[in-house]
């Protein structure tokens, strides 16, 4: 490759990566899912994996997000489908990696069946990871999930700041509903505990007619 | 976790790294220090990348503690708030006080860098997962620097304050007081607090608990950014007085001994502010006790002077009397304070570095009465 060719490369890189954290700001793809089109399997890129397969090897984990984030905001199509190669990775750090590269980028159908299918996965940061995804994309169905953790006092894994898996689904709770149900005040896993019964009730009487809204990116 | 040294990283993501995260240089602004006398303030200048919106208005988010949609600066601003909670109530090395100046600025998403101004590219997805990069930092739980030599990068989605909190603890050089937890097969499993820090900001989320440790560690950071602190010195002065009164049927003469603890500071510029509190040791001892009423039994006092490498030179003046409105008997007020004079000029020589010990005898002469104290300085330096 020449050196001009090289640095137009490396520019196009830069552009694509610094443009992409904000360009979630006015396109979350909440308001996405019934019009994508592309899928992984149909793409014509080839999969990004390297840093997928290499989580979890380097110099820590926050090099290897640094890593995967780079790779996501160069290209999310090809992680896309990098991921969704890598979820059965028998390596729990590889399928770890995947999980979360696909909850960041997660566009195309087959993606998101395979976030609902992690709903039911035995890991938490699976089932916790894909609940998120698929509540910014607006779908409710999620919610349970999230529901269920409250009060868990089993840790999130990879996490920044170090939280339990209760306090991570509270967030996305009070994030992604305009119900408070005791919950903004249960600052700990015990606290959400005692309030747990009250979400699960309000999911039994209104998951039905949840219906969301794009533009606040909230069921309601 | 907070960053390490990229070593294998493919080349993309070093690119993107360097455009995106690091600094614009170590010659930049990034985290600053200013003292004014006691007072050391930290600030932070923080671009929010992306909180600028298409048409110009700035991003509000969901505040998880009470459910309104505020501007983002303002929101991740209000971490400010338990620094300087905690600042206002602990002092490094008994005399520094911190104070945070944190400044978001929202800027629109693909702004340039900005040299001096930590960069934190904001994404709008929950699942994107928070963090600082330190760039050459090697361990994540190993304090530095860094970050008041260059201007740091990283990623946030919607988070809440305490969260915030915690990633501006890494702006100030604190590390992570976790670590992970791994299985044989060195699988994450979870996350511990470091010995000792539990429930503590930089070690979980949702504690706000800032402590002394934390206090105590900005300080060393500060230090060891090449910053000069102001230096504290700490100590006591041990005096006994006597008052006397001359008066046609006798008059008064009464003496007591004191105690005093002394807290000064020294600012860059050797200017000296600092506070004294005496107490009296037992009762004043006067000739005619049948005249004392309501005794002053201590006082507190501030205290402004100068300081050189081979003195310290201080004046103090009257806060107010223990108990209020009582009346000194034993003459160590006027001593001190002058009595329609100015306040007596106390030299304390420094003996050895960071050591000042000395003896000073005060009068203050009023008309045919004098009030009098011998008086015992030692003092160290804290911070010297």
């Amino acid at each position: 490759m020449s050196r001009a060719r090289l640095w137009s490369v490396v520019a196009a890189i830069v552009i694509s990566s610094c443009s992409s954290g904000g360009g979630a700001v006015n396109s979350g793809p909440g308001s996405s899912v019934a019009v994508v089109t592309v899928t992984a399997a149909n793409s014509v890129a080839q999969p990004v994996d390297q840093s997928i397969t290499g989580f979890g090897t380097g110099q820590g984990v926050n090099a290897d997000f640094v890593a995967l984030e780079a790779d996501i905001g160069a290209d999310p199509v090809k992680v896309e489908a990098g991921a969704l190669a890598h979820l059965g990775d028998a390596d729990p750090s590889v399928h770890y990696a995947a999980v979360y590269a696909l909850s960041r980028t997660a566009k195309s159908a087959g993606s998101m069946t395979a976030l609902a299918t992690l709903l039911t996965s035995a890991r938490v940061e699976d089932r916790l990871l894909a609940a998120t995804a698929l509540a910014y994309r607006g779908d409710k169905s999620s919610l349970p999930a999230l529901i269920d953790e409250l009060g868990s006092t089993d840790a999130f894994v990879y996490w920044e700041p170090a939280q339990t898996t209760s306090d991570f689904a509270r967030a996305q709770l009070l994030r992604f509903t305009n119900q408070d149900l005791g919950l903004r005040a249960a600052t700990d896993p015990a606290a959400a505990a005692n309030v747990k019964q009250a979400w699960q009730q309000w999911w039994k009487d209104h998951g039905a007619t949840l219906r969301w809204d794009p533009a606040i990116e909230e069921f309601g | 976790m907070r960053g390490r040294r990229l070593r294998r990283v493919v080349a993309t993501g070093v690119v993107v790294v360097l455009a995106c995260l690091t600094p614009a240089g170590r010659s930049a602004a990034k985290t600053t220090v200013t003292s004014d006398g006691g007072t050391v303030t930290l600030t932070v200048p923080v671009d929010l990348v992306g909180a600028i919106n298409a048409n110009g208005t700035e991003v509000g988010i969901k505040d998880l503690d009470t459910g309104v949609r505020t501007p983002i600066s303002t929101l991740y601003g209000s971490a400010a708030k338990l620094w300087n909670d905690a600042f206002a109530k602990l002092q490094y090395k008994g005399c520094v006080n911190f104070k945070l100046d944190l400044q978001f600025i929202p800027k629109p998403v693909n702004s340039p860098a900005t040299p001096g101004h930590h960069r934190i590219e904001l994404g709008f997805d929950p699942d994107l997962r928070p963090g600082v990069f330190i760039p050459g930092a090697t361990d994540a739980n190993a304090d530095d620097s860094i970050p008041f030599s260059a201007d740091i990068g990283g990623t946030w989605p919607p988070v809440g304050t305490d969260t915030v909190a915690h990633e501006v603890g890494h702006l100030i050089g604190l590390a992570d007081d976790y670590t992970d937890i791994k299985d044989a097969n060195g699988k994450v499993t979870g996350s511990k607090p470091l010995p000792g820090r539990e429930n503590t900001e930089m070690a979980s989320s949702g504690s706000e608990n800032i402590d002394q440790v934390l206090i105590d560690r900005i300080g060393k950071i500060v230090e060891n950014a090449g910053q000069k602190l102001p230096k504290c010195w700490t100590g006591t002065m041990t005096s006994s007085s006597n008052d006397t009164v001359t008066a046609p049927d006798g008059g008064l003469v009464c003496s007591a001994t004191w105690t005093t603890a002394l807290k000064l500071t020294v600012a860059a510029d050797a200017t000296l502010t600092g506070t004294a509190t005496t107490t009296m040791v037992g009762a004043p001892v006067c000739t005619h006790p049948e005249f004392i009423t309501n005794p002053m039994t201590g006082m507190l006092s501030t205290i402004t002077g100068t300081a050189t490498d081979t003195q310290l030179q201080i004046q103090l003046t009257v806060a107010s009397d223990v108990p209020a409105g009582s009346i000194d008997y034993a003459g160590m007020t006027a001593s001190l304070y002058g009595f329609n004079t100015p306040p007596a000029t106390i030299t304390i020589p420094i003996t050895t570095p960071g050591h000042a010990e000395g003896n000073q005898e005060l009068q203050t002469i009023s008309g045919v009465n004098s009030y009098t104290s011998e008086n015992t300085f030692t003092l160290d330096c804290q911070t010297c």
